[in-house]
């Protein structure tokens, strides 16, 4: 394929002739019957300038004399097929030469196209010429057309390239920024507990001291603490017993503060266990088992965040055994559980649990009362790092987790919701789980 | 100040109420009523009701962060001594902001208990010293 750029500009609308004979005349008589077809003539007076010029210049047709000095008609045009600059260029004999047979094959033998002898009808000259030049500016405007098409596929991989890169970059970019954003989160989160479970923790040894001082005194002294309270002479004259009241207090306390601790400590572990099934999408092992008992368990796993405001319905029907990866499909249920319990905002709600037999697999339906989801919202709900919860409440991978998972398995998850309505997750299993690792990433529109 | 009715009021306001009876159990025993609350808003109510002489506030809360409650405490109750509660990562977003000076105090999370409490007792000992030489404003 030649590059276009290397041909000057409208040559190839008009197309050179190569005349070649080394008698003038004849080189004069063959170019006079030519001039009517308005091309550019080109002459050359022996065999060897036409080689050299068929280097500096491409030609549609070369007429060659047969009987030249030197170098003769046959021998030009075996060297013109030899080379693979000019092996295609048609080449017409016009010979003084008898009309036999032999001369009419050599002319063939040696690559010519067509032969003419002399005398010959300058309409039949002029006519094989003209063929041969229109069958060469159809093989250019196929090869421009053929190098167009080259270049625009070219281009239009270029540009596919270049989209992909764009689009790898602003997702990477994206996805830095709100790693940043999410690491900062994610320490506020941690720390959180961290800071009162801590401070509860040196706050319970002060009330186990006091206690234990309080035990000491009363087995040396076993009169009812409640005899001395209001008498602060009286309580001071048997040091660490505590007033009835005070008692009553750090007994109280001392329970809230190591309930604090132990909510504060799940938070925590749920935080990593989150960012590990982030990290590790695929690290669990396939099992058969029975999808109910894993939504039992994740409603277990989740129950702080259900048992206050929320009431659970089930409407579990029979479900055949699904070969899946247990931890991972536990861990969507806890994420949409979650999402549920936060969608109801604080407030009293339900949660509708259903499972359901399909053609060829499983479906679990959560269902929460909650205001719904925003259509816009909806659409980039799966999405990493998607979240309305205020910062630090969420890391906006619960939904995207979850959908990566699903998809692993070779199932569906699906958002519906409408304004006042609820919104209703679907997690669509198939019986045998697909083992492929990783899984898709969300477009805008899942499913 | 051994009566309590003279003790003076602290006010921390946090939006995870576990932070909150954290502080309140470590603080029991301390000569200042401590009030918590995870409603900014109720926080600037009794701060101007009860004359808090000193404010905790956590800078992570939905709603208004720590740094603009202190703002506002600093232009409506300028003698309350005003305190930040806030965890390493959110240091550095509140030291970039200008409004510095409307922080007094910081205290980082995850705080020593003995420590803080050392804190108020000295914020709250200048401030009744700066009270009787006729607290000018800061």
């Amino acid at each position: 394929m030649k590059a276009p750029s290397q041909e000057p500009a409208g040559n190839s609308r008009t197309a050179a002739i190569l005349v070649v004979d080394d008698r003038p005349d004849g080189r004069q008589a063959v170019s006079a019957v030519l001039e009517a077809l308005g091309e550019r003539i080109v002459t050359a007076s022996s065999g060897r300038e036409a080689l050299r010029l068929s280097l500096e210049e491409e030609f549609a047709v070369v007429l060659l004399d047969v009987r030249m000095p030197e170098m003769d008609g046959f021998e030009t045009a075996a060297f013109l097929r030899s080379r693979p600059k000019t092996r295609h260029t048609p080449i017409i004999f016009v010979t003084g030469l008898d009309e036999s047979s032999e001369n009419i094959g050599r002319c063939y033998d040696v690559g010519a196209v067509d032969c003419l002898f002399k005398p010959f009808l300058p309409e039949v000259l002029r006519s094989k010429v003209r063929f041969f030049l229109d069958l060469n500016r159809k093989g250019e405007l196929l090869a421009e057309a053929n190098e167009r098409l080259t270049c625009e596929i070219a281009e239009r991989e270029r540009a596919e390239r270049e989209r992909d890169r764009a689009q790898a970059e602003l997702l990477q970019g994206q996805k830095l920024q709100a790693t940043g954003q999410l690491a900062a989160g994610i320490a506020h989160e941690i720390n959180n507990p961290t800071s009162y479970i801590l401070s509860n923790l040196s706050t319970v040894r002060g009330y186990l001291l006091e206690l234990g001082q309080h035990l000491r005194a009363e087995a040396e002294d076993p009169v009812p603490a409640s005899a001395s309270e209001g008498s602060a002479t009286a309580t001071a004259a048997r040091p660490g017993k505590l007033a009835r009241k005070e008692l009553d207090f750090l007994l109280q306390d001392f329970d809230s503060a190591i309930a604090d601790c132990q909510r504060g400590a799940e938070r925590i572990r749920n935080i990593v266990r989150g960012l590990r099934e982030f990290v590790h999408p695929d690290e669990a092992l396939l099992r058969t088992v029975d999808i109910r008992q894993l939504l039992e368990n994740s409603v277990e796993l989740c129950l702080n965040e259900l048992k206050y405001n929320v009431t659970l319905h089930r409407d579990f029907g029979d479900l055949p055994p699904v070969t899946c990866f247990p931890v991972q499909i536990e861990q969507v249920f806890v994420n949409l559980l979650v999402n549920a319990a936060q969608a109801l905002e604080g407030k009293k709600g339900e949660i509708f649990l259903r499972t359901e037999c399909e053609a060829d697999g499983v479906v679990v339906s959560i269902h929460d009362t909650g205001p719904g989801i925003p259509r816009e919202n909806l659409e980039k709900l799966f999405l990493p790092f998607f979240t309305t919860k205020p910062v630090g409440k969420g890391t906006g991978l619960g939904l995207h987790v979850a959908y990566k998972i699903i998809h692993a398995h070779g199932g569906r998850l699906e958002a519906r919701s409408e304004i006042g309505k609820g919104a209703v997750f679907l997690v669509h299993l198939p019986i045998q789980a697909e083992t492929r690792a990783g899984g898709g990433e969300p477009r805008r529109e899942p499913g | 100040m051994s009566d309590p009715a003279e003790f003076p009021v602290v006010v921390c306001v946090d939006d995870e109420p576990a932070i909150l009876s954290s502080l309140q159990r470590l603080l029991r025993k301390e000569s200042f009523h401590l009030l918590t609350t995870e409603k900014p808003d109720e926080a600037i109510t009794w701060i101007l009701q009860r004359k808090a002489s000193l404010v905790i506030a956590d800078q992570r809360m939905p709603g208004i962060s720590g740094l603009d409650l202190l703002e506002m405490v600093r232009a409506c109750s300028p003698s309350t001594i005003r305190v930040m509660l806030t965890g390493q990562s959110d240091l550095t977003e509140v030291l970039k902001r200008t409004r510095i000076e409307a922080i007094e105090w910081m205290v980082r999370k995850p705080w020593d208990g003995e420590e803080l409490k050392a804190t108020l007792r000295g914020l709250l000992s200048r401030k009744g010293r700066l009270g009787e030489m006729g607290r000018t404003g800061l």
